[in-house]
């Protein structure tokens, strides 16, 4: 660990998780408070686009973390613990079409494709888009690759109904059975 | 002069290459012949165009940012769309899905409801044309029902399509695919659904009558603390109601009659219809030219539980 923590007892797992830009994401600091009650020491990885979504300053004290949203240069040193789990949440239509396309100019993207590429750590992704883009021919043939692939999407339209508000509690209770 | 009561919207996406810099010749074109058009570039296209002239004569921002939270959803729904000066990397991104900027949202959006898109490349024919990939996603994209405008061999080198060829396109595939409903089915359609919700609002029975099929095959849920309940109802139950919805139901000056016309055929059509007691979808058919509801399944507002 090489960071320092506002808890005493350093969480022994570390789980990344991944914001992208839809309104679910000025909700983020209610999983991450529910996540690290779990036990997770969580580490927070914004795409640009959800920056405008979200308060960096109140989510680099509350997870103790540098907040990541771009590439560091060769040679510096991780701010980010390595991860032991991750999750995407919310997930855009265009970052896992993105993933499922292999094209990693995001650091969210970039770090994805990396663990899908080694194989670890688990990814756990739900999404959350407007049905118009849910029916876009290649968001379904994307989430199947992706499936094969080994990522865990937590979709279903019928039970989590557009926008796929699922509650957090499930969202950490998928993480304990990766 | 006639206005039309409500114009065609068009939304023109304009990408970074050649014909960006005279597109305001495109517009004026397409205004002329009747639609309204909302110019959306990508990032890379704004230094090509002579954004002043054009917000003045299209009467709306030019923006190619992505929406900003607070600003969601401020255009309103487009009857067709048209990639103008369409580059190898807009495309291939629309291609796998990649909403990374305002156009391709609107694209990928537009796409998923179904939308007539009609797509004018621009690429070199002695480079990325040749491109395994632009192949692949011009194909992909037929397949989805998009149509491409591209002919190299006729518009050599880069596809530079003449403006009044991609507008005449654009209106043939705008009439097979949407007016193939006629443009007076549509306002019969609406109209009917106006009977209906303006006809219980005024408690006018003769509104209900024309507009409502007599085996009316209606039923919707109050969603309700204690559990929801359903509600079954016949056409003669629902003249009863429209006698006395006004009495019981004092409404607002502004009680809300939105209607969406998800898609009209030539002979059936659906519906979406939000009301004081909440949201409609509706089934209308065409019985000897006249349209008429012959199915209703409806709830109260999502969210308002009473």
């Amino acid at each position: 660990m090489n960071t320092d923590h506002k808890n005493e007892s350093t969480p022994s797992r570390v789980l990344y998780a991944i914001v992208c830009a839809a309104p679910l994401a000025q909700h983020i600091h209610e999983f991450i408070i529910q996540a690290q009650s779990a036990n997770w020491d969580v580490c927070l990885i914004a795409t640009p686009q959800a920056t405008r979504f979200i308060d960096i300053p109140a989510l680099t004290s509350l997870t103790g973390h540098t907040v990541r949203t771009d590439y560091k240069m060769p040679g510096e040193a991780d701010p980010l613990p390595k991860a032991d789990a991750i999750v995407v949440v919310p997930a855009t239509f265009n970052t896992l079409n993105k993933l499922a396309a292999g094209i990693g100019d995001t650091l969210a993207v970039s770090i994805l494709c990396e663990c899908l590429g080694r194989g670890s750590p688990p990814i756990v992704a739900v999404p959350y888009l407007k049905p118009d883009l849910a029916h876009h021919p290649a968001f379904f043939k994307n989430l199947v690759l992706l499936k094969e692939w080994g990522v865990r999407i937590v979709y279903d339209p019928e039970a989590y109904p557009s926008p796929n508000i699922i509650s957090w509690k499930a969202i950490l209770d998928m993480l304990e059975f990766l | 002069m006639n206005k039309p009561a409500k114009q065609r919207v068009l939304y023109v996406i304009v990408c970074a290459a050649g014909p960006a810099s005279h597109v305001q010749d495109f517009v004026t074109l397409a205004q002329a012949s009747g639609w309204d058009v909302y110019l959306i570039p990508t990032p890379n296209a704004v230094p090509f165009l002579d954004v002043p002239l054009l917000t003045e004569l299209t009467g709306y921002p030019i923006r190619s940012e992505a929406r900003s939270p607070e600003h969601a959803g401020t255009t309103p729904p487009c009857d067709a769309l048209v990639i103008v000066a369409g580059t190898f990397n807009t495309l291939n991104k629309f291609a796998l899905g990649i909403a990374d900027n305002r156009a391709l949202t609107i694209l990928c959006e537009n796409l998923g409801r179904g939308r007539p898109i009609l797509v004018v490349p621009c690429v070199n024919q002695q480079h990325l044309a040749r491109h395994p990939a632009f192949f692949k996603s011009l194909a992909t994209l037929r397949e989805w029902g998009v149509s491409v405008l591209y002919d190299l061999e006729k518009y050599p080198p880069r596809n530079e399509v003449p403006w009044p060829v991609v507008l005449e396109e654009l209106e043939r595939i705008t009439n097979d695919v949407m007016n193939t409903p006629q443009q007076n089915d549509r306002e019969a359609v609406r109209q009917a659904a106006l009977d209906y919700v303006e006809g219980v609002y005024e408690g006018d029975i003769s509104r209900i009558q024309r507009s409502v099929h007599p085996e009316l095959a209606k039923r919707g849920f109050f969603i309700k603390q204690e559990g929801n309940t359903e509600s079954i109802m016949t056409f003669a139950e629902l003249i009863e109601l429209t006698r006395t919805y006004k009495q019981e139901n004092p409404l607002p000056h502004n009680a809300p009659k939105e209607i969406v016309l998800f898609e009209i055929l030539d002979h059936i059509a659906s519906i979406k219809i939000t009301a004081i007691w909440g949201i409609d979808y509706m089934h209308l058919a065409k019985y000897n030219d006249k349209w008429v509801i012959v199915h209703v399944l409806w709830q109260t507002h999502p969210g308002e539980v009473s």
